[in-house]
């Protein structure tokens, strides 16, 4: 269903291919339950009134609307298929990678679908205008099936609300619309692609006790804490670092974000350094390790691929690939 | 009566989470669940979440379990401000 109109009026709009009903997308339903709370409260309202008065207990309810400005989920109607935006850093820039989660009417995650994803610049308060449009590849974590998500490149020239469409085919289902809004910041909070990245004294050890003490790795590979940071921005050597607390979510992304890092390292270790730093001061949360505040990480895995002259060349979030990264280092080198 | 003037449970919903909003890596400002019928609720975040000495549910391990589709199960109070989250479990559990 091409997306034809370059600006498409988003206030009493008929059923138009382009129908982009953001107005609709920046404000969440209400929560269904005054009519199921009502029932409740007719059938039990002699004990319940005789009950509250004697005990003054606080009583359970289903939670309001919420209050908060930020978009990043599906409208929630029941039965349907809802989203998830999975970034966590989008901002102005060219060929960001974003992701998006699909859920089915059963809340599993969708991995058999064709997607495209239409993206839209608010630029009024009805009106958008369409940015880009592509299909979106199914992304798995090394090791997970059925466990991806759905991600399209998109350059986000402005800041500022932006909505994206999402078609969504799945095998032997009609077409389903999926519209969700979101936020584009003017500047990443995370290291700017092109720009030189901190050289942080991230911690380093040789030997397995030494790493325990910051690393949540387990096992820890050595090889990856011989350097800091700033050790490896001195040696004017490409370098990629991974930020992750593998011994906290060992089974999703940062494990296997691991085994990235020690594939990539397997391939192009010659050429390359490559570090990891733990998300947690002395490995364990909450407190945050410096190096992370330094980066200014809003999540974690992030990967950071770093050129010889110490600017960012690519980075990566959420879910990390070898085949996603591999192709970025290997630029960097066949152009050096 | 004795009995029923005894502390409610504590109030909890399960599903999966499609939202979660942190300015910072470690406290989640709100989470916004989906429940199994397809209702989407959204929670303040206590500190406290993040600082389970037994599972501590940092912002970032939180958007892990939605990228992951993995299942929550939030414990909740009613505030001022609208409810607010106390706990968040793996899984889909049973009422305290």
């Amino acid at each position: 269903m091409p997306h034809s109109l370059a600006c498409v009026r988003l206030a009493g709009i008929a059923a138009t291919p382009a129908s982009f009903l953001l107005m609709r997308i920046l404000r969440r339903p209400p929560v269904p339950n005054a009519m199921l709370r009502r029932g409740v409260v007719v059938a039990l309202a002699l004990l319940a009134g005789a009950l509250l008065v004697a005990c003054s207990q606080p009583t359970a309810s289903s939670p309001p609307p919420t209050p908060f400005g930020q978009l990043g989920a599906g409208q929630g109607t029941p039965g349907r298929l809802t989203g998830a935006i999975g970034n966590a850093d989008l901002a102005v820039g060219p060929d960001q990678r974003f992701q998006l989660v699909l859920l089915g009417p059963d809340n599993a995650l969708v991995s058999d679908a064709a997607v495209n994803m239409s993206f839209f610049k608010v630029v009024g308060s009805n009106q958008a205008q369409l940015r880009g449009q592509q299909p979106a590849e199914y992304e798995e974590p090394p090791g997970l099936p059925g466990h991806g998500l759905y991600v399209a490149r998109q350059t986000f020239d402005e800041a500022g609300d932006w909505g994206m469409v999402a078609e969504v085919q799945r095998p032997g289902q009609d077409s389903t619309e999926l519209r969700l809004g979101f936020k584009v910041k003017d500047k990443s909070d995370t290291p700017a692609i092109g720009q030189p990245v901190p050289a942080s004294n991230s911690p380093v050890g040789s030997t397995t006790e030494q790493i325990a003490k910051f690393s949540s790795a387990q096992p820890a590979e050595p090889a990856f804490y011989r350097l800091s940071v700033a050790d490896a921005v001195a040696q004017h050597k490409p370098f990629v670092v991974l930020f992750a607390s593998p011994g906290f979510c060992t089974s999703r992304t940062c494990g296997p974000s691991m085994d990235v890092l020690a594939d990539l390292q397997r391939q192009f270790g010659a050429d390359v350094n490559f570090i990891h730093v733990e998300i947690y001061k002395d490995a364990h949360p909450p407190e945050i390790a410096p190096t992370v505040d330094e980066w200014h990480l809003p999540s974690e895995p992030w990967m950071f691929v770093v050129g010889a002259d110490g600017k960012l060349v690519q980075k990566f979030d959420g879910v990390i690939r070898t085949d996603d990264v591999a192709p970025a280092i290997g630029s960097l080198l066949g152009a050096a | 009566m004795l009995n029923a003037c005894q502390k409610p449970a504590i109030p909890q919903a399960s599903g999966v989470l499609i939202n979660v909003e942190s300015r910072q890596i470690v406290d989640a400002d709100s989470v916004t669940l989906r429940t199994a019928d397809g209702r989407e609720l959204t929670f303040r975040v206590s500190p406290d979440v993040a600082r389970n000495p037994d599972h501590p549910n940092t912002a970032s391990h939180l958007r892990q379990h939605m990228l992951a589709g993995d299942p929550v199960t939030i414990r909740y109070r009613d505030s001022a401000n609208g409810p607010e989250a106390v706990s968040i479990l793996d899984g889909a559990q049973s009422a305290p």
